[in-house]
């Protein structure tokens, strides 16, 4: 006996993400010797509805640019909506400088916000910090 | 031209708010222009920031305001100013943005 199946499988053809109506933007912050400061975001950006956008490049970095009296935790972070990058440091030496490179393809959902911070717990002293972000966006 | 296309930047100043860990501004999308940060006032603001340390409930009396560019497409192309109707389409069923109180804060 031949039973036949009832499922039927439709295969639609799709175009790539970057064939969708793709759009770019950016969110992007530099700043040069800056007091010490709680955590402060710099930027943001939401993905619209009905669209999806992938993280395309980004980097943070930091540097002390003159010394803390008292040194606190000093750097940029940014999330999308998940930690992208932390650059950190609690070295008081002029000069110090960390810098992070982000790693492309992180995919992010309508209404998930990414957003880049900054912050200086130290007592007296500057930093300097910069944070970028780049986002292809596309139909869902 | 497509709602989602950004053609430029449009600068605002606009409220600062603390979400409990961090200073932010309540809009989807922004980037802050440096050295904007006022009222500029001792031990609490700076161009740039809150201080460490400084008492929250002194800093939030001072209603701080900074400089944001905002992209175009959340901006009303006749007034210049930033669209409530535009934020909620391009954000349609996303709670956070699509209601009735959106950008009232700032």
């Amino acid at each position: 006996m031949v039973q036949e199946s009832s499922l039927a499988v439709t295969i639609v053809a799709r175009a790539a993400y970057y064939d969708r109506n793709p759009t770019h933007t950016s969110i992007t912050d530099i700043t040069f010797q800056v007091a010490p400061h709680v955590n402060t975001s710099r930027g943001s950006y939401t993905v619209p509805a009905l669209r999806k956008a992938m993280l395309s490049s980004g980097n943070g970095g930091v540097e002390r640019n003159t010394a803390a009296t008292t040194v606190g935790a000093f750097g940029s972070s940014a999330t999308a909506p998940t930690q992208v990058f932390k650059s950190y440091s609690a070295d008081n030496t002029v000069g110090v400088k960390i810098f992070i490179p982000v790693s492309s393809g992180h995919i992010m959902n309508p209404g998930e916000q990414a957003t880049i911070f900054d912050e200086d717990l130290s007592t007296a002293g500057t930093c300097s910090f910069s944070k970028v972000l780049n986002f292809v966006e596309f139909d869902a | 031209m497509s709602q989602f296309e950004i053609r430029k930047w449009v600068r605002k100043r606009v409220r600062v708010t603390f979400d409990g860990a961090n200073w932010i501004v309540n809009l989807p999308h922004y980037q802050t222009v440096p050295g904007t940060w006022e009222p500029v006032t001792e031990e609490l603001i700076h161009e740039d920031g809150v201080f460490p340390g400084a008492d929250m409930d002194k800093v939030l009396a001072l209603l701080p305001t900074v400089e944001v560019d905002v992209p175009d497409r959340l901006v009303d192309e006749t007034t210049g100013e930033l669209s409530k109707e535009k934020v909620r389409a391009l954000y349609r069923g996303i709670p956070k943005w699509d209601h009735e109180k959106v950008l009232e804060d700032l």
